[in-house]
């Protein structure tokens, strides 16, 4: 990385070259004031706070918009640029109601906090209040009290540039300039980061307002429980109850996660469930038609018993254990454990079901290589096949529209449904529901290309197009989903031999071209003549190096790098601690509920609604589960399949028990106990374990989840050299890839089988055309209900039907 | 939406510049000219054929004080309030005004012909104090000819 050197208040300091002055003196120890700067959105300039003198500029200079170059001779304080500070904070004063005591943002207010370091304590001018005066609710989530407002747009800008909503916007003029939106009710993907990146107490989560000050909250950084993009977030606590879930605070305390400042709707907003009073707070034992409550010991006797009893009578093989892909790693592995060596049987399997993306297909040659967020946001191309990051993986999105819009990367689209995500699209092809598989065979085989384009219904040259954008980056990322199936999943390990770039000129003059037809496109003097690349002049070409301060961009060794979007948050880690039946030549979940009655008397089940999963097979799931001698039922809330149970044990959500998990880009990070454990419930690991013990064996944990991750760091090769001490110093790291070795791979087998498949697509479907609406409802992966604080809260406010939903 | 002439206007404004976003000002122009003020219909109208968010056009309307958002008076009497206007007495025309018409600051005459303001800085601080009346400005005014404007388009 180039770097340069300057000299800040008399020091002399290396940077990197292009950094923006404001972080340069930050990461030197010298913190200039600002409102509208924010790591990771475009300069605004606005607020004028952050001004400093350069030498041989005439006049003071805004730090937050000056990249620093060589030589330059900063000062960050003198009495002019005090001067110019209190001025403007006295300004912003002038008509700011200063209602601190009734705000909630007091105490982490970056406008208490500047006054406070850089201002006066009064302001000799009042202007008139702002329209509208009042503060009201503008969305299910967000409350606005406009009035406290400092016009720094962050919010707005957020919005734009990480949401790609547009949802709220700066209204009216000067002094009376406000926050707000068309028609006044803001409806957008309720993603809570406008309110917090605002610095002031303007913008409010609905769902915290009034339930806590800051400084009475205890914050534990641990990680978000719900989509497989797995995001830290920083737990906020007080008297065991869990309030909120932010990113940052205001006081710019973060998670340290590989989300940055970023959250979404789900994360924030769901932690709520773990306080539902839907929750399941004592063990429970079937006694005729009713489940009775019963003590632990009582219930842990008869499940043990029972469990004997069955193996005596039937086999190990009568007996299955299921566990749900949200599960932590540890628990999981307790239960893999329990059904081979205390059970002894195969059949043991984290529940996934045809629907979801083949994981036995993608891991068939090896570990291939997982981009991480940041090697997102720095690939060259990103190309996403079957699903929509928007509504999934929210993270994922966010990385993508970052990679477009600040690093101009080229985005490529292949997907049966509209996805928001279309608008950064460099070509969004829509191809006919099930056939992208079809064009996974395109890519790796020309010849083809017209048969696969009949099946896809899509033009040859999209194909061409998609084949030749590929051929020439250098670094290209496969974001794919559950509509990728099994053989085209397994297909992906050819890209890297199949589709290896020409030679490094090819790529940059790729690369060159891509950044004329933007430039070309902003100048474009025509707008009937539609230019080439997308309209949207916000996809803009200027490279703002904000988000990596000063790091050397992420690349991956590989020219290709996968995101596998898996459904749940540990559906990665499932794989990896062997709790897959393929793996374990057992039963999988469905062939287990489909044998009940027969080979399977006894099932173990770990979290998981198997009759809210049944997709409209629930009579089916519900007569097997009937058959069954003993169903027992580990879970948090109440679903269908723990009221249809012999023993119910109420078990820890993700916020009460410590752990470890795996994102979709493979990183191991530790979940954190951020309260008790609420009502009876203990952490499954902890209840199966002992389960076993009362069966004769004892697994010598003593109560200890780290002696679990210590047992798979020396079992799994991926775990290696992992503990939860470095986890918890080092964040998030990535399991180490084992490439396929293409000489493995039978090429011709896997593309005839590919061939195949493109052959048996239906061409009477039709190609979903539908164009984009203003916000596509979010398809949660959840499907269980809960009544909480919040979805109360949204009921009030716009009549919708609880979407707080637990990942269950 | 708008009449044949305006809907032809809009399409050749939109030759005029690189991105079609470009011609928001005189689009809403053409909508204020069809329904006296810009109504919903009209921004989100807008937005969808200048490809641009509704909520963009909402910030500009609402920037710029020869729109309104909500219909007002034939004629808009908008009283500069910025500082050498404020100086050199524009407070007491706009009093004057409201008192003469009856109206409160921001309100429309009962008639449906008049409507008071004030506005920031109308760039003639030379000719202060300023009264715009729709398109047209008229400097150096004072309560006097303040009245004959008016009274010759009552
Ligand atoms: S919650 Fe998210 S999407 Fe909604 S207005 Fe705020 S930033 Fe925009
Ligand atoms: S609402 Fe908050 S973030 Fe938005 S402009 Fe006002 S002070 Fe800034
Ligand atoms: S993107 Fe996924 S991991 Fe991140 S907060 Fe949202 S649901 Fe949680
Ligand atoms: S932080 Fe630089 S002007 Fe606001
Ligand atoms: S102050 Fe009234 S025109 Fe400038």
């Amino acid at each position: 990385m180039e770097t340069v050197k300057l000299t800040i208040d008399g020091v002399e300091v290396t940077a990197p070259k292009g950094e923006l002055l404001i972080e340069v003196c930050e990461m030197n120890g010298v913190y200039l004031p600002r409102f509208c700067h924010f790591r990771g959105l475009t300069p605004q300039a606005s607020c004028r706070m952050c001004v400093v003198r350069v030498d041989k500029i005439p006049k003071l200079q805004t730090a937050c918009t000056m990249p620093v170059a060589d030589g330059m001779v900063v000062t960050t304080a003198s009495d002019e640029i005090e001067d110019v500070r209190s001025g403007m904070i006295e300004f912003l004063l002038s008509n700011h109601p200063v209602d601190c005591p009734v705000c909630d943002r007091a105490g982490e207010c970056e406008l208490q906090d500047q006054t406070f370091g850089f201002g006066e304590d009064r302001t000799r001018s009042r202007f008139e209040d702002k329209e509208p005066t009042l503060e009201r609710q503008i969305s299910p989530f967000i409350y606005n009290d406009p009035q406290r407002c400092v016009t720094c747009k962050r919010c707005t800008r957020v919005c734009e540039e990480w949401m790609d909503e547009f949802a709220i916007t700066a209204v009216n003029r000067g002094s009376h300039t406000v926050i707000s939106s068309f028609g006044g009710w803001v409806e957008c993907s309720d993603c809570g980061n406008c309110v917090d990146v605002c610095p002031t107490g303007t913008l409010l989560h609905v769902p915290y307002k009034y339930v806590a000050r800051p400084w009475d909250l205890k914050q534990t950084p641990t990680i978000c429980n719900y989509c497989s993009d797995g995001c830290s977030i920083l737990a906020g606590t007080r008297s065991e109850q869990f309030i909120r879930a932010v990113a940052r605070d205001g006081r710019g305390r973060t998670a340290g996660g590989i989300n940055n400042d970023f959250l979404c709707a789900l994360g924030r907003y769901t932690i709520d469930a773990v306080h539902s009073p839907q929750r399941i707070d004592r063990p429970m034992i079937r006694r005729g038609e009713y489940l009775v409550p019963a003590t632990w010991d009582e219930a842990l006797n008869f499940a043990a018993s029972k469990l004997a009893e069955i193996k005596n009578d039937d086999g190990g093989a009568a007996l299955g254990a299921i566990g749900a892909a949200r599960l932590l790693n540890e628990d999981l592995f307790v239960l893999g454990k329990f059904a081979a060596e205390t059970l002894g049987t195969p059949n043991a399997d984290f529940y996934h079901d045809e629907d979801e993306i083949d994981t036995a297909s993608f891991f068939r040659y090896g570990i291939p290589v997982l981009a991480t967020q940041e090697h997102i946001q720095n690939a060259d191309t990103i190309i996403l096949i079957g699903s929509d990051p928007n509504e999934e993986n929210p993270l994922t999105a966010f990385s993508i529209r970052w990679a477009v819009r600040q690093k101009s990367a080229r985005l490529l689209m292949v997907n049966s449904m509209p996805s928001r995500l279309e608008r950064q699209a460099e070509r969004a092809i829509r191809v006919r529901e099930g056939s992208e598989g079809a064009v996974v065979e395109a890519l790796l085989a020309p010849s083809r290309i017209e048969a696969t384009a009949a099946a896809a219904g899509v033009g040859v040259d999209d194909l061409r197009f998609v084949r030749q954008v590929l051929l020439e980056s250098e670094r290209v990322v496969v974001i794919f989903g559950d509509e990728l199936k099994a053989t085209a999943v397994e297909a992906l390990a050819l890209f890297e031999t199949q589709l290896a770039t020409p030679s490094a000129d090819v790529a940059t003059a790729a690369r060159n071209a891509h950044l004329d037809a933007l430039q070309r496109q902003v100048r474009s003097t025509n707008s009937t003549n539609k230019p080439a690349v997308n309209e949207n002049p916000f996809t803009s070409i200027v490279a703002h190096p904000t988000l990596e301060v000063g790091a050397e961009p992420a690349r991956t060794s590989t020219k290709f790098s996968f995101v596998p979007l898996f459904r749940y948050s540990n559906s990665l880690g499932a794989c990896l601690i062997g709790m897959d039946a393929s793996l374990r030549g057992g039963l999988s979940a469905q062939a287990m509920i489909n044998g009940s009655g027969g080979g399977i008397q006894a099932l173990y089940v770990v979290g998981e609604d198997l009759l809210g999963k049944a997709n409209g097979d629930e009579s089916h799931v519900r007569t097997q589960l009937g058959k069954l001698k003993l169903l027992i039922v580990q879970d948090q809330f109440m679903t269908e399949t723990a009221k249809s149970a012999h023993v119910v044990f109420p078990s820890t959500s993700f916020a009460e028990s410590q752990g470890t998990q795996v994102n979709n880009a493979g990183q191991v990070q530790l979940v954190r106990r951020v309260i008790p454990p609420v009502g009876q419930a203990r952490p499954d690991w902890m209840i199966t374990s002992s389960i076993a013990k009362l069966m004769g064996s004892d697994f010598g944990y003593q109560g200890q989840v780290r002696a679990i991750f210590k047992e798979i760091s020396e079992r799994v090769n991926a775990c290696a050299g992992l503990t939860h001490n470095r986890l918890a110093n080092e964040g998030a790291i990535q399991v180490s890839a084992a490439p396929p070795d293409s000489a493995g791979i039978d090429r011709a087998d896997l593309l005839a089988r590919l061939s195949a498949e493109t052959d048996r697509i239906n061409k009477e479907i039709e190609v979903d055309s539908s164009e984009l609406t203003a916000k596509a409802g979010s398809r949660l992966h959840g499907r269980y209900p809960l009544q909480t604080r919040y979805s109360e809260m949204l009921k009030a406010g716009d009549g919708r039907e609880s979407p707080v939903v637990f990942p269950a | 939406m708008y009449s044949e002439a305006n809907e032809n206007k809009i399409d050749e404004l939109l030759t005029h510049y690189p991105v079609k976003r470009s011609a928001v000002l005189p689009v809403l122009y053409i909508a204020q000219e069809e329904h006296g003020y810009v109504t919903d219909e009209d921004v989100k109208y807008i937005a969808r054929r200048l490809d641009m968010r509704v909520n963009e056009v909402e910030e500009v309307v609402t920037f710029y004080t020869m729109y309104s958002r909500k219909p007002v008076g034939k004629y808009k009497l908008q009283v500069c309030r910025t500082i050498s206007c404020q100086i050199l007495g524009a407070e007491a025309i706009t009093e004057h005004l409201c008192r003469k018409l009856g109206t409160g600051l921001g309100e429309t005459t009962s008639d449906g012909k008049f409507t008071v303001m004030e506005v920031e800085c109308l760039g003639y601080c030379d000719l202060a104090p300023v009264l715009q009346v729709n398109f047209d400005y008229h400097e150096q005014v004072d309560t006097a000819r303040v009245d004959k404007i008016v009274d010759e388009l009552v």
